[in-house]
């Protein structure tokens, strides 16, 4: 069943890619966006079901090289049966939203076919991040993550013709190549130190690796930790956390459904689901973990400042997304992986209907995307309106404080919050509750900027906004056109996703939070019982998949522990390649999707944290919404003062605190600079003009035959070396070898 | 005899489509591919009658024993590899060129000798006869680029003659010591081998195979020659160029300093390391400045060539692996990026990047097949060319984290290069020259062809790696033997 939710999107993506000539435009979308909503009921059908235990669907053999051992295969666990609910079900309804949305768009021409390959595009992406999810060794989801970058780069420069749109596909792409960089020196360290590249294998050698040392930038490092930084590394430029995220508000060039799809709920969850799927190791790496709930708190709180006063209704989304991203990352540096899944599980639905919301806004006022030129399409647009607000009242948290009732982003963004404070990082606590207030004051920016008050619709009128808002006149934009509703498709999409904004959180908040023995059933872990240490003695058991391998229930006194993997002897195998392996396999990995290693308590402290705690997200929500309630519906007037009051902040948080300035300064143009001066003055100057000089000078008979040669005789001259050579033979065969 | 005729049978179609076209211009077509299809049924022989062992299959036929000289052929995975290649890239280019109108017979002729010339490179064991076929490699290209090329022909032509002239002596001036230098005159050099050099003469030995080999490759600073050859060449030229030749250079790194001065290896390997690292950020760099799109792709084989060299340098499992895995990757991919740029060149005479665009939008087949293979020369997973530079990049994660660091670098640069060599020509909207011809059934059969080996090697690099193990073992091995 795995393997036909996996490679559903890749037929339908070939097939309608390369066949819609011969099946024709529509059916090509039927046909990609029947065989999505296939994949997303067998997900769900998996998701429902799963029992917890870890399985390998060997499907192919791939690289077979010396100790390099890789299949293609499917790893099928509560993870990954997470990420394919998640990514099939979004995907699905984005494409049924994309009948509507992309049915007709100004950016191409009478009798353009476009739809074909945005569908198919859109299925592309979808094999690649379900590769990306259900595989079980590093490489195989490397190429997923490459995959989904690809696909990305793709989409994001869908709009091919509009330079905004290309220079914002190269962006992406190479700032996610330089976070690759990371990945993939992780990846090598990884099959440096331990030999393999499948996750049981390395998980099972996690223990030794924390016990290693392994030099890197001229200094020993715990490999561990430098190895969890690597990966992160990775994560963060996927993810867009702070330094590696400007290239995520630059993606909204793409369709609104693609931003959805790819740019909120999916791949750039990609880098948190890294983490937690690494779990095994990053309990053995406190310092990565660290760095985690550091960069996780800065870049939500860095987000929600530029989110305050961007003006682009999908930026503001965008930077909200990359906001809960950092949410996200605090909870599983914390150490508390199924929350940050339960954050990115409920995320997805909210903030891709958001998403399609706003396409769906967009789209009703033809493509008009400043909110300053929106106002009071409450009326207009009413189902939108309530599928925005159901959204809205899910990413600000709105729920009964102190009990499991509220949207999803209730359960889980408290949880998160819950979680920092339990991990004892106050940085990263607060700047999460601050956050959590910056979040709902956006988010209802948005929505009385462009439901409430009295429309500011100017044609397509980008200068001062705030100047706009004092016409209040209610013409519309010259064109005529009224807003109006989005049709059926795209709405049935919105309304489904609105079921998953209110309910999500409250169905599976004891699995993924509420309840640590449950949340260990469900994750596939043992229960936090009597756990005992298998000597590692059985090393054939150890190196094939056996997750199950092992695991004799001795006696072990640590009662409220999680597996202890065994420490077992540390076997030394000479490797063929020639260097030691550190780390061979020592035990067998820990059982289940995800681990918790046996000193971490920060569930027990989260769900013991003080009443003051649990509360203070819900304060900071409310806070959020009285600001943003007072200086958009109670007094409009306000904000523009203030700007000006504060122009130096205002201009830096509207500039993005200058990130892109800076990086232009730093590595665009110096780069720039390098290429042509290599090519002008090293490649020209240096190595022509030496080599020709010695060329031309020192040896006049070539520039004799430069000459010939250029006179027409060519032939004679190829001619002549063919004698050359026959002579040179000649010569060797009767006197050549003869001393 | 099969691997003679390996040699031999292309050599012959050569003549013949000459002879042929006399009587009838477009018979030399038929028969340049029937006689290379006859190479390719050789080939497929010599598999099936491949014996167990280091070597599928040996040859060894007098020629003037006198002199130590014989003919030594010899066919591994490595050689197999490299011939099928070049049978292939014959075959293709052959087709490719099916309507030329200029001088056709002699320009089917002048392929079927490139593939004869480089096969025997790939086959001989003879040094003598290894420098002989590496210099009559240089006539036919050197005539490709003459006859046919663009622009200021001549001069590439002469600039690549007199490179790579000149960093054959190097090569022929080592032979001759080499032959000389054993108690009996002998070029062979499966008994060289056996007999071993010594130490100190190796390295200098070493240094003059390494100058013919890198100059071919081409790695920076020698590598001068190879924009203006490729800017300069017709499709055809640039294809075999970068499919063909370029691979004599890795080939010839590859199998003789391990077989031949595993000690002078020993010794130079770290130098070769610098050279490769500083040649595959150059590289990657130059190109992120070109206009022109056929420079740009040169500039971008100098850098994967640079990887290669690393790669074989490293002198572990992994990076040798990977090295021949490039080899062939690269010679798909570039292959494939010439002969749509110069389709588009083709078409609308121009391959300024400043002046195309909007490719996507006239003709979607081009737009998808440059997908593909701009994937491939980002090294994206899937493709053949991301698993031999994973590879070279493990390996040299073995040798030292520095130069794995510096090899993920120009693969950072590469996607620079890489996307705006895709969307200038792909995205936007056309500048100045609009393709309005998508891609003919005639050039989408090999660049079909292509993408299937790209492709499939990427995902099921079984046989590719299977076929390479032993050449990659018994450098291992040799340089294994050689630490003191």
């Amino acid at each position: 069943m795995a393997t036909i939710i996996l490679f559903a999107p890749l037929i339908g993506a070939i097939l309608c890619g390369f066949g819609w000539r011969i099946i024709g435009e529509k059916a090509g979308q039927v046909l990609t966006t029947s065989l999505v909503f296939l994949a997303a009921a067998l997900s769900w059908v998996i998701f429902l079901t799963f029992d917890g235990e870890t399985r390998h669907i060997v499907l192919l053999d791939w690289i077979q090289s010396g100790t390099l051992q890789t299949e293609w295969a499917i790893r099928l666990d509560r993870l990954t049966a997470i990420m394919l609910v998640v990514v099939n079900s979004v995907s699905a309804l984005v494409h049924l939203y994309s009948f509507g949305y992309m049915a007709h768009d100004d950016n191409w021409h009478e009798g353009e076919h476009y739809k074909a390959r945005f569908f198919a595009y859109l299925s592309f992406f979808t094999f690649a991040m379900l590769m990306l999810v259900t595989s079980d060794n590093l490489v195989q989801m490397f190429f997923g993550w490459e995959g989904v970058g690809v696909a990305s780069y793709l989409l994001i420069g869908f709009y091919y013709r509009k330079p905004s749109a290309n220079a914002a596909a190269i962006k992406a792409f190479v700032v996610n190549r330089v976070g690759d960089f990371g990945f993939a020196l992780g990846i090598m360290a990884i099959f440096f130190l331990t030999d393999s590249i499948r996750f049981d294998d390395v998980f099972a050698a996690a223990p030794a690796l924390a016990e290693t040392n392994l030099t890197f930038l001229w200094r020993e490092w715990n490999a561990a930790n430098l190895i969890g930084v690597l990966l992160f590394i990775g994560a963060m430029g996927k993810s867009a956390q702070l330094g590696l995220h400007t290239w995520l508000p630059d993606a909204m060039e793409g369709p609104t459904p693609v931003s959805a799809l790819i740019h909120a709920a999916t791949m750039v969850t990609a880098g948190v689901f890294l983490v937690c799927r690494m779990s095994p190791l990053y309990e053995y790496a406190p310092d990565a973990k660290t760095m985690i709930v550091i960069v996780g708190a800065t870049t939500a709180f860095f987000a929600a400042t530029v989110g305050l006063v961007q003006n682009d209704i999908k930026r503001v989304i965008a930077y909200s997304t990359c906001s809960q991203l950092g949410y996200m990352f605090v909870a599983a540096g914390s150490g508390v992986y199924s929350v940050a899944m339960f954050h990115l599980f409920t995320h997805a639905f909210f903030k891709a209907m958001l998403f399609l919301g706003a396409g769906s806004v967009i789209h009703a006022t033809h493509h008009e995307q400043d909110m300053r030129n929106y106002g009071g399409l409450r009326k207009k647009i009413p189902l939108t309106f309530w599928a925005m607000l159901i959204g809205t009242l899910a990413i600000t948290g709105v729920g009964i404080p102190l009990t499991h009732w509220g949207f999803a982003g209730f359960l889980s963004k408290d949880a998160v919050i819950e979680s920092a404070w339990g991990g004892g990082s106050m940085y990263a606590f607060w700047l999460l509750v601050v956050a959590a207030c910056f979040t709902s004051f956006y988010s209802w920016r948005l929505m009385f900027l462009t439901f409430f008050g009295t429309s500011r619709a100017q044609g397509h009128d980008h200068g001062h906004g705030r100047a706009a808002q004092g016409h209040g006149d209610h013409g519309h934009d010259d064109h005529g056109h009224e807003p109006h509703e989005s049709p059926a498709v795209m709405l049935v999409p919105l309304g489904v996703l609105a079921l998953g904004a209110m309910f999500s959180g409250m169905l599976w908040y004891n699995v993924f939070f509420g309840d640590e023995a449950k949340l260990r059933g469900w994750f596939g872990m043992e229960a936090a019982a009597v756990h005992g240490t298998e000597h590692g003695t059985d090393h054939a058991a150890a190196t094939t998949e056996g997750t199950d391998a092992g695991h004799a229930a001795t006696e072990g006194e640590a009662a409220d522990h999680a597996t202890a993997p065994a420490e077992g002897a540390v076997v030394a195998t000479e490797a063929e390649a020639g260097h030691e392996a550190v780390a061979a396999v020592a035990g067998a990995a820990p059982k289940g999707a995800i681990f918790i290693g046996p000193d971490n308590h920060v569930i027990h402290a989260a769900h013991e944290a003080p009443t003051w705690v649990k509360v203070s997200p819900f304060v900071a929500m409310v806070i959020g919404l009285g600001l943003s309630w007072l200086f958009y519906i109670a007094s409009p007037g306000l904000p523009a003062r203030l700007a000006r009051a504060q122009r130096p902040l205002y201009e830096f948080l509207l500039n993005k605190w200058y990130f892109d300035e800076l990086y232009d300064r730093l590595f665009v143009q110096p780069a720039k600079f390098i290429g042509r001066f290599l090519w002008k003055r090293g490649d020209g100057d240096l190595i022509d003009g030496t080599i020709n000089g010695v060329a031309m000078g020192i040896i006049p008979f070539f520039t004799r035959l430069a000459g010939r040669a250029q006179s027409g005789y060519i032939f004679h001259y190829a001619f002549a070396m063919v004698l050359g050579i026959v002579v040179l033979v000649t010569w060797m065969t009767l006197y050549g070898g003869a001393r | 005899m099969a691997l003679i005729a390996l040699i031999l049978l292309p050599f012959l179609g050569g003549i013949f489509a000459l002879i042929a076209g006399k009587a009838e211009p477009t018979a030399a077509r038929i028969v340049a591919v029937v006689f290379l299809f006859c190479g390719v049924l050789a080939l497929a022989w010599t598999y099936q009658h491949a014996e167990a062992g280091r070597w599928m299959m040996m040859t060894r036929e007098p020629w003037a024993p006198a002199m130590g000289m014989s003919i030594i052929l010899a066919i591994d995975g490595l050689s197999f590899i490299m011939v099928a290649l070049s049978l292939a890239l014959g075959l293709l280019t052959v087709v490719l060129s099916w309507n030329a109108t200029d001088r056709a017979p002699l320009l089917h002729a002048t392929l079927c000798w490139t593939v004869a010339a480089s096969n025997g490179v790939f086959l001989a064991f003879d040094l003598v006869l290894l420098a002989f076929f590496w210099e009559l490699m240089l006539v036919p290209s050197f005539l490709l680029i003459a006859i046919w090329g663009h622009g200021d022909r001549e001069a590439a032509a002469i600039k690549f003659l007199i490179y790579n002239a000149i960093a054959g002596l190097g090569l022929l001036a080592a032979v001759f010591w080499i032959g000389a230098s054993g108690p009996t005159v002998s070029f062979d050099a499966f008994e060289v081998a056996e007999r071993g050099l010594p130490p100190t003469a190796q390295i200098w030995l070493l240094l003059g195979f390494a100058l013919a080999f890198m100059v071919k490759l081409p790695v920076p600073p020698f590598h001068a020659w190879l924009p203006d050859a490729h800017t300069q060449a017709p499709t055809v030229g640039s294809i075999l160029l970068a499919g063909l030749l370029l691979k004599t250079g890795a080939y010839g790194l590859f199998r003789f300093p391990t077989l031949l001065f595993p000690q002078g290896m020993e010794v130079l390997a770290p130098y070769g390391l610098i050279l490769g690292a500083f040649g595959t950020i150059y590289g990657a760099l130059v190109a992120c400045g070109q206009t022109d799109a056929k420079r740009l792709v040169a500039y971008t084989s100098v850098a994967h060539m640079s990887v290669v060299l690393m790669g074989i340098c490293g002198g572990v499992h992994f990076s040798l692996m990977g090295a021949g895995i490039i080899m062939v990757a690269h010679a798909f991919s570039a292959s494939a990026l010439f002969l749509l740029i110069g389709a588009v060149y083709d078409r609308v005479h121009t391959r300024d990047l400043r002046e195309l665009g909007g490719l996507q939008r006239s003709a979607p087949r081009f737009a998808a097949a440059f997908a593909l293979f701009f994937s491939a020369t980002l090294a994206m997973p899937g493709t053949a060319n991301f698993l031999g530079e994973a590879l070279v990049i493990t390996g040299m994660f073995q040798v030292n984290w520095l130069y794995a660091s510096i090899t993920l670098v120009s693969l950072v640069v590469s996607v620079v290069y890489g996307t705006r060599l895709f969307q200038r020509i792909v995205f936007g909207t056309p500048r100045k020259a609009q393709v309005t011809v998508d891609l003919s059934f005639r050039e989408l059969g090999p660049v079909v062809v292509l993408a299937i080996g790209t492709l499939l090697f990427g995902v099921l690099p079984q046989f590719l790696m299977t076929g390479l193990d032993p050449a990659v073992n018994s450098a291992v091995e040799a340089l294994r033997a050689a630490t003191p």
